[in-house]
């Protein structure tokens, strides 16, 4: 068995409460979602973002990273499929997207929350964003509170 | 600076929301999930991950065991995860999710931690917990991290 020194990168923000993706227009447009202003815990050197307010983190270490996030939601009218998702270099990271599902006839105010903890390698350099889906135009979802983040574990 | 034993398999699934693949539709069955791809840059080390769904550990230790699926019913009322090591259910790591015929689409994680032995053998599984009910896994994840 050996050990390996590992530089400590990790990084986590909240996620800003607030409607979004009101404006969407097309099916399978991607919202980036704003992070806050505080609530902002940076490992040193190992992840850095790009706020605040700020809509991404880059990770300056290349290793195996733990990804996650915790949202909470509510979603509005219209026959519309909801997610969410974490993309690397703007491509959705597969196996972080989860789902939230408003079926026709208008059912509104449903209230849920949607967690991940994904793996993933990274390279120095690469930026996770949090984003919003949806599969319908003309939809709309509330965000409450939230947060994601990054630990570096190999 | 700090040292750190890397030991961790992450496995995913992502189906088309039409996809077939993997429905549940018997009494008390429980499905292995069927993994269409391992996680891009294959980050596993340590632990086996089989073609189709298991993490075989390769250290002995604690692990914090996570696996999170989104699901969409065509029919039914609960949606069951679990995690078996040896094929042993493990009933401090089960969730049910609960929908109607009007509520489609529900997110459900696991989260917790579970002492492996070298060579243990581990699957993240989902069922339904009546008959006649049909759910269709959408996506999700699936992953092992030894802590100590």
């Amino acid at each position: 068995m050996s050990y390996l020194p590992i530089q400590p990168g990790y990084g986590s923000v909240d996620v800003v409460a607030g409607t979004v993706a009101s404006t969407l227009g097309a099916v399978g447009v991607l919202t980036d979602l704003t992070a806050g202003t505080f609530s902002i815990i940076s490992g040193g050197l190992g992840v850095t973002f790009d706020g605040p307010p700020c809509t991404s983190m880059t990770i300056n270490y290349t290793g195996i990273y733990k990804i996650f996030y915790n949202i909470s939601w509510m979603t509005g009218v219209g026959s519309d499929r909801w997610g969410f998702q974490m993309a690397l270099n703007g491509t959705p990271i597969v196996g972080t997207k989860t789902m939230a599902y408003n079926v026709s006839g208008g059912n509104a105010n449903r209230m849920d929350n949607a967690q991940c903890t994904h793996l993933l390698a990274i390279t120095a350099g690469g930026v996770l964003k949090m984003q919003a889906y949806v599969t319908h135009a003309n939809a709309v979802m509330t965000i409450y509170y939230g947060t994601y983040g990054a630990i570096r574990i190999g | 600076m700090s040292y750190f034993e890397p030991v961790y398999a992450c496995m995913y699934v992502d189906v088309a929301p039409s996809s077939a693949d993997t429905v549940c539709t018997t009494l008390n069955t429980d499905y292995t999930l069927a993994v269409n791809t391992f996680g891009s840059g294959g980050p596993t080390l340590n632990c086996t991950l089989s073609a189709t769904d298991g993490i075989t550990v390769g250290y002995t230790g604690i692990y914090e065991i996570n696996m999170h699926i989104s699901y969409e019913p065509s029919s039914g009322t609960t949606f069951s995860l679990k995690i078996t090591k040896g094929g042993v259910t493990q009933d401090n790591l089960r969730a049910t999710g609960f929908t109607t015929s009007t509520v489609y689409g529900r997110p459900l994680s696991i989260r917790g931690l579970l002492s492996l032995a070298a060579g243990d053998v581990i699957y993240g599984k989902v069922s339904a917990s009546s008959s006649s009910e049909t759910f269709a896994v959408m996506f999700g994840t699936f992953s092992v991290v030894r802590i100590a």
